[in-house]
């Protein structure tokens, strides 16, 4: 029930929004036949392409009625389940028609589009599905700054056990808004999730961005307060030094930023957290060498 | 023969013979006024005395002659083999004597002077003298024999040197004088690089090469040396004689060698067209050095032959064209070692991976005809242990495990994921095939990931100082700089480096070698998706063995070469990168997963 009240708040809105901009907006409404056509592909057309066709139509339009009227498509998995077979999910995401609609609300111009995305988030019948859940994790990278909306999705979909916490603690970092990395910041300080996986999101997400300055003071915060011993090794490590072969294996997938793109402020930051880290955090030899030239680096 | 206006020659030995022989004689006038003449013949080429006093028409052995009689000669005895390889001319000198009681009146004699500039005229001469005509004929030496060779046939070769430089080419005269230059190549990479990354050669002028290196359809049941120029030919028994029973092989021998498991060795370029090589062309020949390290199975002739190791050790083969060196190959010979492997299917409704245990066999048939290449073989894992509530499937090491936690088989992620150790055995290959591994965008596919890998004896590198170099790379200046050893190469370098891959071992296994293999690679069942999923675990298991990536992330140290046809290439399809080179096999063999 809350949902439906919710949707009915979001249509009216953008209807609302429709209606501010005036009648001229409605004349420049080409080709209403067009939307019809649309709507009626996808209500009964079983055909996934022109199914494909029809949604993007909506996608492209900038009246948020057709907005509207394709997430209540997107909604329902009768209609899913016409746009990609099962088959379609077997071969895998980057072969889906969903997964390209996906990618043109990400990358269209039209404002509120992006909404959409935001509203699918919700949306039970499409968050039933893996696949789509995943889709959605990557496509909330652009969202910024994170919505509440988006940051209760995230949150609950990093649970321990799910299949989820990984891609959405990378997003986090990727997405890099406050509220992102106030999640990653929780989820990294809990013990909920065992060590070993809080050390993978480290030697990913946090490797990735570890000259991103809301990222570093992230860390600082950890390292001071909230991460037991062993973890605060790792989070040092993964801030100074860079072990593809062991962290990664052969594949390099996760390769730390060039250290020129630090700015001053990255810089303070991390020779505070590596003198920190000298002075109270049990380093090996190693590692203590290479933070210590590090911080002497940026004293200079 | 000529080979050019400014090209010296390398002097090695060649099939350059030339054959003059006397065929018969026309007489007009036999010298005697009353009766018949008694003539007897001398004659001389490139001034050695031709035939035999005591033949018939020897002076020993004077012939009854008539005015118009004819007179056929013995042509094994009035004929003379010249090897001109080192000569600008040859004289022909024939004179007809008619015995006297006095002395010998002489009926005609002539001399006449074959060149090399004139290709030695292969014909029938017939010269008229006064009393008589003599017909005789040159013949050149093809391939052994004498006999009128076609006007396009080869007979002499000359492997060229422009100054002290080998151009990489032969140079070749036929029978009737046309001069050419041939090159040929034996890619140790395949499917042979595009042109542009193979080492200059010279480039073919107003001829067509012709090209052999396109890549394999590997199937499960294609022959298992289905991939040419392999890096390791396989120690083998000698093969069954043709005739009579199999000899029985002493324990612990490996098989005999066949046309399904000899190793191919195959000409991948030649020009120009016109010589029309064939596969068993007998003007190519090919030997090995040391000679008894290897057997050919079959004749030793031809664009491609089949052999097989005798003796364990680097094996140079070298293919001459009537004669003269036109390529070389260097390869090892090695036994062909096999490495248990377990494969576990991690289940989870909804999230499971495609494969199902009947395709298994198919995806390791072959990543082994891959692996053929470099002496290894996956083979299954007889021990049937099984732990975390694995279950048996009725193939040979093939498991499945249902109802795993989501998180074990899709999205896997982690320095060290839990899937990779589930219903594991150590010292063996785990394959685990699970849904998916964790990534960033759904435009990314990843095919598989090697977890576990044990430490490499060679860490953090491994050489190779032998030319042509493999893969025909050239070394860095770190390595010392310099060609690959492949003519024209004025300057081939120091030894080839490639850097391994550290061991990664999780605490409390350290002998767990483990890959996952994931839905990216397609359907499991269709020959595209087994060619993936094949090609996948041949390039996981390279890094398990300690390779890395030849082009890619984390690359080995060498020049990157081939650009994308080493199966260690990094995200290249299987009907691109198929190869894996000498010092990949070196290093693979010396993994401790592999068996001493």
């Amino acid at each position: 029930m809350i949902i439906l009240m919710l949707k009915w708040i979001f249509v009216s809105l953008l209807a609302f929004g429709w209606c501010s901009v005036g009648s001229a907006s409605m004349k420049e409404r080409k080709d209403n036949t067009m939307v019809e056509k649309a709507i009626n592909t996808l209500s009964n057309s079983r055909d996934s392409n022109q199914l494909y066709a029809a949604a993007v139509s909506l996608l492209k339009s900038p009246d948020p009625v057709d907005q509207a009227n394709l997430l209540k498509f997107l909604s329902k998995e009768e209609f899913l389940s016409r746009l990609d077979s099962p088959k379609d999910y077997e071969r895998g995401a980057k072969y889906l028609r969903i997964a390209r609609l996906i990618k043109e609300m990400c990358s269209s111009p039209i404002p509120g589009i992006r909404q959409l995305l935001v509203e699918l988030m919700h949306q039970r019948e499409f968050i039933a599905n893996e696949t789509r859940v995943e889709l959605l994790i990557w496509a909330s990278v652009l969202l910024r700054p994170a919505p509440p909306e988006v940051v209760k999705f995230w949150d609950a979909h990093s649970r321990p056990d799910d299949c989820f916490a990984a891609l959405v603690i990378k997003a986090l970092a990727d997405n890099g808004s406050q509220p992102a990395i106030d999640l990653l910041e929780r989820k990294l300080a809990s013990s909920d999730f065992e060590n070993e996986e809080r050390i993978w999101w480290m030697r990913t997400a946090i490797l990735t961005h570890r000259r991103d300055v809301p990222i570093l003071k992230a860390c600082r915060r950890l390292l001071e307060k909230e991460l037991p011993p062993s973890l605060q090794l790792e989070l040092v490590a993964v801030l100074f030094d860079y072990q593809p072969d062991q962290w990664h294996g052969p594949d390099g997938m996760y390769p730390p930023p060039p250290e020129t793109q630090a700015s001053e402020e990255a810089k303070q930051l991390i020779q505070i957290i590596g003198e920190y880290a000298l002075a109270k955090v049990k380093l090996d030899e190693r590692l203590k060498k290479i933070v210590h030239t590090k911080v002497e680096e940026l004293k200079r | 023969m000529s080979s050019g206006s400014s090209r010296e020659v390398i002097p090695i030995p060649a099939d350059e013979r030339i054959k003059v022989i006397f065929k018969r004689l026309e007489v007009r006038h036999d010298g005697d006024w009353i009766g018949s003449g008694e003539w007897y013949f001398r004659a001389w080429v490139d001034g050695q005395p031709v035939g035999n006093p005591r033949a018939r028409g020897g002076e020993q052995s004077p012939i009854d002659v008539r005015d118009r009689d004819q007179i056929e000669l013995d042509q094994s005895v009035w004929c003379a083999e010249v090897n001109v390889y080192s000569k600008t001319e040859v004289q022909v000198v024939f004179e007809a004597l008619d015995k006297d009681v006095i002395s010998d009146d002489n009926m005609g004699s002539f001399r006449y002077t074959l060149r090399k500039n004139a290709a030695w005229q292969q014909r029938e001469f017939r010269h008229r003298l006064e009393n008589y005509t003599l017909i005789w004929e040159v013949q050149l030496s093809v391939g052994g024999v004498f006999v009128r060779h076609p006007d396009t046939a080869v007979f002499a070769t000359r492997r060229n040197i422009v100054g002290r430089t080998d151009t990489g080419e032969v140079t070749y005269s036929t029978v009737s004088g046309v001069i050419g230059t041939c090159r040929l190549e034996i890619c140790p990479v395949w499917p042979v690089p595009p042109d542009q990354s193979l080492p200059t050669r010279p480039p073919p002028v107003g001829v067509t090469p012709v090209r052999n290196g396109a890549a394999k359809e590997v199937r499960p049941d294609s022959d298992i040396n289905i991939i040419p120029n392999p890096a390791v030919i396989p120690l083998l028994s000698d093969p069954t004689p043709v005739t009579g029973p199999p000899p029985a092989l002493p324990p612990g021998a490996p098989p005999g060698a066949t046309a399904q498991t000899a190793a191919r060795i195959e000409v991948t370029y030649y020009y120009p067209d016109t010589l029309n090589f064939t596969d068993d062309d007998p003007r190519l020949e090919w030997e090995a050095d040391p000679p008894d390290r290897i057997g050919f199975l079959g004749n030793n002739r031809g664009l491609k032959v089949l052999v097989y190791g005798k003796t364990e050790g680097d094996v140079l083969l070298t293919v001459r064209f009537q004669g003269a060196v036109s390529a070389q190959y260097r390869a090892v010979v090695a036994t062909i070692k096999q490495i248990p492997f377990r494969a576990n299917i991690l289940n989870h409704l909804g999230s499971s991976p495609r494969t199902r245990p009947e395709d298994v066999p198919n995806h390791i048939a072959i990543a082994n005809r891959f692996l053929r290449q470099v002496g290894l073989e996956l083979v299954p894992d007889a021990n049937v242990q099984r732990t975390d509530g694995a279950i048996e499937t009725g193939h040979a090491a093939v498991y499945r495990i249902n109802n795993v936690p989501i998180n074990r088989t899709r999205n896997v992620h982690g320095s060290h994921p839990i899937s990779s150790r589930l219903n594991h055995r150590p010292n063996v290959l785990n394959i685990q095939y699970i849904h998916s591994i964790q990534k960033n965008s759904p435009q990314l596919l990843i095919f598989g990931w090697a977890t576990d890998r044990p430490a490499h004896p060679d860490h953090p590198s491994v050489s190779d100082n032998l030319i042509p170099t493999p893969s025909w790379m050239a070394p860095t200046v770190a390595m010392g700089g310099g060609g690959c050893g492949v003519s024209p190469d004025p300057n081939p370098g120091g030894p080839i480096r490639i850097n391994l891959l550290e061991a990664s071992n999780r605490p409390g296994f350290p002998n767990l070698a483990a890959i996952l293999i994931t839905n990216d690679n397609g359907d499991p069942t269709n020959q595209q998706g087994q060619l993936r999923y094949g090609n996948c675990i041949a390039h996981e298991l390279g890094h398990v063995l300690g390779l890395r990536h030849r082009v890619g992330a984390g690359p080995d140290g060498s020049i990157g070469h081939p650009p994308q046809q080493n199966i260690m290439c990094q995200g290249e399809p299987p009907m691109v990168r198929q190869d894996f080179d000498r010092i990949q096999a070196r290093a693979m063999r010396r993994s401790p997963l592999v068996p001493p």
